[in-house]
């Protein structure tokens, strides 16, 4: 069985949405950072990164980048482009400096930036960093 | 003296509203401007002054996403490259940080991504705004107008 996948709004490869940071710990070794952010804590643990709200200790982010492996229904990772977006699953669509899937709430993909004076073609622009959420938490209204 | 004002910010929900309804996938470059510029976004502030505010830029590191933001905001405000778009953004926030006419708000980024929940400055003069990352100093965005999307619990630094 291939552990690594990124499920929309559920999990990346075993770690999972909602899990309380004690939930998480024990599938860490010690290499892992944890930053104060403003309502969250944000823990760095190689190629991965969750957010953990203060509040309720629950993981409400999950973001894969660097060396990450794995897809996204086995078609879509880092490296990929929106283009090949595009053409696995239809329309993307930006939303405040990521890129998300008109058709499929719960991921989203931030690209690289090339480092030429050319024109930045998004959808050529490999995909540098995928993030998981659950669209319906509250967290993401804006207040 | 008044100081950390918080301002109340209601009109995001048009945007969000309208984002929704364009489902865009390539946008004509003046689609923020139509669509998202919220000029009356602090209108209900009350004015308040801190002479020392101290932000800090990174003049080293390029803004984030640069060739995007280019894209989205640089051709509208007349640059020809992203280069001399970054320039001009580098050149507005180190000139603004220090002028006591510009208005100064600090905010949580309520966007997804890698920038969730992290403090970002936002500085606006004369009808542009400079986006920076409050830690790291990193620039993050600059455009036309004074909306700030995507930011919430808005405090007025100056």
């Amino acid at each position: 069985m291939n552990t690594l996948s990124i499920i929309p709004g559920l999990s990346i490869d075993k770690y999972c949405l909602n899990w309380t940071k004690q939930d998480l710990i024990p599938h860490l070794n010690k290499n892992y950072k944890i930053a104060n952010l403003s309502r969250s804590y944000l823990l760095n643990y190689k190629q991965f990164s969750f957010w953990i709200k203060q509040e309720n200790d629950k993981i409400y982010q999950i973001g894969v980048k660097g060396e990450y492996a794995g897809k996204l229904f086995g078609k879509i990772g880092i490296g990929s482009t929106l283009s090949d977006v595009q053409k696995y699953f239809g329309d993307w669509k930006e939303e405040l400096n990521i890129y998300i899937i008109a058709n499929c709430e719960g991921v989203c993909f931030e690209i690289s930036d090339n480092d030429t004076e050319e024109e930045l073609e998004q959808d050529k622009m490999p995909i540098s960093a995928i993030y998981i959420y659950d669209p319906k938490d509250v967290i993401w209204k804006l207040s | 003296m008044e100081i950390n004002t918080q301002i109340t910010y209601t009109n995001i929900t048009s945007y969000w509203n309208c984002r929704v309804r364009c489902n865009i996938n390539k946008r004509p470059n003046d689609f923020r401007k139509k669509t998202e510029q919220n000029q009356n976004s602090t209108e209900n502030t009350s004015n308040s002054t801190n002479s020392k505010v101290d932000i800090k830029i990174d003049a080293n590191k390029k803004m984030y996403q640069v060739g995007d933001h280019f894209n989205k905001h640089g051709h509208n405000m007349g640059y020809n490259s992203k280069k001399e778009y970054g320039d001009a953004a580098m050149k507005f926030a180190k000139e603004n940080t220090k002028n006591p006419n510009a208005r100064i708000i600090e905010g949580i980024w309520n966007g997804k991504g890698d920038f969730n929940d992290m403090q970002q400055i936002a500085i606006t003069n004369e009808n542009r705004t400079v986006i920076i990352d409050k830690i790291t100093g990193q620039l993050i965005d600059f455009y036309e107008g004074g909306e700030l999307r995507g930011l919430i619990k808005l405090i007025q630094l100056q």
